[in-house]
């Protein structure tokens, strides 16, 4: 499974793993849509994406646009982590400073459980 | 309708609608055409009087357009189901109203303001298929002989008169359907002509400004406004390239591409220091696209190739 989302107090969790292509970012960008701009709104979207193999643009794209999305609805947007091939695209692209990330995983980091 | 088709009257009743049909056809001033229709329909059937009331495609409102007899009411209106025009306008079906200060529907305040009094009337809906436009009405027959005479001094409208005026307002929406049709056809020729400009453009934009040897690119679009760009230029001894894809087709992902192309054309390389220079058209470039504030994005490879030591 190349994502999982979930909602706990308030805070939404998107967690990312494998490869995150278009085939999956079309479908999340529904979803994610649908949980930003419905009754009750959460308070902060955090992204974990320290197990991501491979990214497209689509899957960076996808980041965008929920950073845009929880600016407009006053959501707090945070990138807690990201793998390295992650960093190293953002970082083709220049877009490193407007998705920072707290937290780039590396080979050594242990691999969590999806949920 | 005549129950004879060689009689004098049915004569004249082919003729109208013959002719009707020919000018809903012909002409592109509906106006003049519904009111020349208007006044021969209320010739062929005695009445008294006439109005044509059409409606708003958003609202459901329908307007006084015309009328022919009776008191001025143009521009008055009605709302949806409002009244016997309102009633038969939304079902679409023709009726007589014998006495129309008996029907409920019928609003007498209406007659007060316009110093009319309605005897008695014939509602046609003027429908093409499932398009509603309006409706017309013929109000208080002339009697035909004394003895058709009511005590008010009018004659009842027949069977025949109320099919008259069902063909003539069919006819009618036939026209109204003809001319939508006609600005739709021109609208679409409008479009297509755009459209082919913009290809014409996006062709132009898509040969680079120089020709270097060794050096040919062609980009095909799968719709005919595409996304896909490529372009190179050279700044000194360095050929800055670019080759790209907006996300997306057709026309938007052509407007986005056009202003990547303008953005790397117009953007001041420096070939001395040419990798801060394409870090620096990267952000400026991710500047633009982000104050779009719009879902599509560009993929783009950026790169030069020195003509000196032949670095990429």
């Amino acid at each position: 499974m190349s994502y999982l989302v979930s909602v706990e107090e308030g805070r939404l969790r998107l967690t990312l793993s494998g490869e995150v292509d278009l085939q999956i970012t079309s479908e999340l960008k529904e979803v994610l849509t649908g949980l930003l701009r419905s009754a009750p709104q959460p308070i902060s979207v955090e992204v974990h994406a320290g197990e991501v193999s491979y990214i497209d643009s689509s899957g960076i794209a996808l980041m965008l646009y929920a950073k845009k999305e929880c600016s407009e609805h006053h959501i707090t947007f945070r990138l807690k982590e990201i793998s390295q091939v992650v960093m190293r695209i953002l970082q083709l692209a220049k877009l490193e400073h407007l998705l920072k990330a707290e937290h780039v995983t590396t080979a050594q980091d242990p691999v969590k459980p999806l949920g | 309708m005549p129950s004879s088709l060689d009689s004098p009257h049915a004569s004249s009743v082919l003729n109208l609608l013959f002719e009707m049909l020919i000018r809903y056809e012909q002409s592109e001033d509906l106006t003049i055409v519904h009111q020349w229709g208007v006044e021969q329909l209320m010739g062929l059937v005695d009445a008294t009087a006439a109005s044509l009331f059409l409606a708003d495609e958003l609202t459901g409102k329908l307007t006084c357009v015309y009328v022919c007899g009776g008191k001025d009411i143009t521009g008055v209106q009605l709302k949806r189901k409002q009244g016997i025009a309102g009633t038969v306008f939304e079902t679409g079906v023709a009726q007589i109203t014998d006495a129309a200060s008996k029907d409920k529907r019928h609003d007498p305040q209406f007659d007060a303001a316009s110093g009319f009094t309605t005897h008695n009337m014939i509602t046609a809906p003027i429908i093409s298929g499932t398009v509603r436009y309006g409706i017309v009405q013929l109000l208080n027959k002339y009697p035909e002989t004394p003895s058709h005479r009511h005590d008010k001094g009018f004659s009842d409208f027949t069977k025949a008169d109320l099919t008259l005026a069902e063909i003539a307002a069919r006819i009618m929406a036939q026209g109204l359907y003809a001319i939508q049709m006609a600005h739709k056809r021109a609208q679409e020729q409008v479009l297509r002509f755009e459209i082919s400009q913009a290809i014409e453009i996006q062709q132009l934009m898509l040969n680079p400004s120089l020709s270097i040897p060794n050096i040919c690119a062609k980009t095909r679009p799968a719709k005919q406004l595409g996304g896909d760009f490529f372009d190179y230029l050279q700044c000194g001894e360095i050929i800055v390239f670019c080759i790209g894809d907006v996300a997306g087709k057709g026309t938007p992902a052509a407007l986005i591409m056009s202003s990547c192309i303008a953005l790397f054309r117009s953007f001041k390389w420096n070939g001395n220091a040419i990798s801060s220079s394409l870090n620096a058209f990267i952000n400026q470039l991710n500047a633009f696209l982000i104050s779009l504030n719009s879902d599509r994005f560009v993929v783009m490879s950026l790169g030069s190739l020195s003509l000196k030591n032949r670095d990429v």
